[in-house]
């Protein structure tokens, strides 16, 4: 099936002074898909979504989003972005719903006061992520996956083409991460978003997917998760020192994999 | 009250009140961006200012404006490009600035420089012009914070996001520094460049722990930097102590009092 592409990427390649982040990385997203790029840290995950969004130039290599340069598509509101949980302060004093309202007021002009619409679509994005019985609360006494649900309501409420994730997984527990990509599937299927993931965990993600890319400065796509998953593939990109346990949902066939020297 | 029949007085609590609003709100956003240890930074490199202009013959209050907005636009800078953490550049100008004040005031043969004022402050010597600028301060900057209000928090809250939603956020810092740089300058002669850092961070770092938003923690920012600095004029006139100390005490001890016993109070 043929999809519209939102975010296409030809030949790119990132550096910092003399260290190259992005070597030729070229790639196509397209509406409706649920992409997960993994690869272990200072891989140029972050930098991938960075160069997506217009906030780093690359040096080489050309970058479209929906048609337009990532500065365009930025000034037309096509990107709801998700960063690491980790970087949030807690004791920042904002309720779950403030902090969904930050994007209707990034919308308004000056001294403009959220409407009526404004409102409602900020209850209808709490509504989608199930956290609408919370919107009181403050943001830091939230839960991890709680907190999560309420930047994707963000996102959302700003009513994007393009969801970009950055390690959305880090904090959470399995339960967590489980519902969690299936809320992104929801998303992805109802909304028709792009949704992009960028990880160094390929466990929780890899399942809900519909392709899974490696990147370590150079991109490689493997299609569905269980083409991935070859030793060779594993030890390119994370090293030959891995322990993976194989897990089923019922602990039945678990297992201890070893690859390479360990 | 008898107090007030001194006009020095009058003046005095005019400018505790007055910067007392200026240092709740902008004390907010100190906390919200982190930009306490930037506030040490730029009221120590006021002194470089201040010399400069002794050396150079200027008016102290403008060299000393002039080399702080400079101060934290580099500052900012640096902290943009990430080439020197933003603690390594602020430490470097806080004792380099304090370095310059101390070459350029010992070249300036024959002056005596008070150092004791510019370092603790004196709010009973502020004059009704110190006054008056300090309430048109509070005209132009309070309104110009609160305007640009939602997109400062969304931009202290989650700055990439801010950026891709379309906050200038340059712009925004920039402001914010600059306004910054300009408060400290004008509150120097109230309670010195030692004591006007702690003012600009304590009634935020109070207001976040008490408030459940960014209303009532700006709301409660005001009203504690106003109590105190008005409350702790009176404290110095009868303790017969200094006031910027003794406002910067009071201050300190309610937040330390607040942040031990404010669990347990939370229960009641």
């Amino acid at each position: 099936m043929m999809t519209e592409n939102c975010i296409s990427f030809n030949n790119v390649t990132v550096k910092f002074g003399s260290a190259t982040a992005l070597k030729d990385v070229s790639m196509e997203i397209g509406r409706s898909e649920l992409v997960a790029i993994v690869g272990p840290n200072g891989a140029g995950k972050t930098t991938l979504l960075k160069a997506a969004m217009g906030l780093i130039k690359p040096v080489r290599g050309s970058i479209k989003i929906l048609g337009d340069s990532p500065a365009k598509a930025r000034d037309r509101g096509i990107f709801g972005y998700v960063g690491q949980i980790s970087l949030y302060d807690d004791r920042f004093p904002l309720s779950a719903k403030d902090v969904v309202a930050l994007s209707r007021y990034a919308k308004k002009k000056f001294l403009e006061r959220l409407t009526q619409k404004d409102e409602k679509i900020i209850y209808d994005s709490l509504e989608t992520v199930g956290m609408s019985g919370e919107s009181q609360k403050r943001f830091g006494d939230l839960s991890g996956g709680q907190r999560q649900r309420i930047l994707i309501a963000r996102a959302l409420a700003f009513e994007p083409k393009i969801l970009l994730l950055d390690e959305p997984s880090t904090g959470l527990d399995t339960v967590a991460q489980e519902t969690f990509y299936e809320l992104l599937v929801k998303l992805k299927n109802e909304k028709g978003l792009a949704i992009v993931i960028v990880s160094h965990d390929i466990g929780a993600v890899s399942r809900y997917v519909d392709t899974i890319a490696c990147l370590k400065e150079k991109i490689h796509f493997h299609g569905k998760f269980e083409g991935f998953l070859s030793d060779e593939n594993l030890k390119s990109f994370f090293g030959d020192k891995i322990n993976i346990l194989v897990h089923d949902e019922n602990c039945a066939t678990c297992k201890r994999k070893n690859i390479g020297n360990i | 009250m008898e107090i007030f029949n001194y006009p020095f007085f009058k003046i005095a609590f005019a400018t505790a009140f007055f910067a007392g609003i200026l240092f709740g709100v902008v004390s907010f956003f100190v906390y919200s961006r982190k930009l306490a240890f930037l506030g040490v930074g730029i009221s120590h490199a006021a002194f470089g200012g201040v010399a400069l202009g002794v050396f150079f013959g200027f008016s102290p209050f403008f060299s000393a404006l002039i080399f702080c907005v400079l101060t934290a636009i580099f500052i900012g800078k640096i902290s943009k490009s990430a080439k020197i953490s933003v603690n390594a550049s602020v430490g470097i100008f806080f004792s380099l600035s304090m370095a310059i004040g101390a070459v350029f005031i010992s070249l300036k043969r024959g002056y005596s420089f008070d150092l004791q004022s510019y370092l603790f402050g004196n709010i009973l010597a502020v004059s009704q012009r110190e006054v008056f600028y300090l309430v048109l301060a509070d005209v132009l900057i309070v309104p110009f914070l609160l305007f640009f209000l939602r997109r400062i928090i969304y931009l202290s809250f989650d700055e990439e996001s801010a950026r891709v939603s379309g906050v200038k956020t340059d712009f925004l810092d920039y402001s914010l520094l600059v306004i910054f740089a300009f408060i400290v300058v004008l509150t120097i002669k109230i309670i010195g460049i030692i004591l006007v850092s702690a003012l600009v961070i304590l009634p935020g770092m109070f207001a976040v722990l008490v408030s459940k938003s960014y209303k009532s923690a700006i709301a409660i920012s005001i009203v504690f930097s106003v109590i105190t600095m008005t409350g702790g004029l009176f404290l110095s006139y009868i303790a017969n102590t200094p006031p910027g100390a003794t406002i910067t005490i009071l201050a300190s001890s309610l937040y330390f009092i607040f942040l031990l016993t404010y669990k347990s109070l939370k229960k009641y």
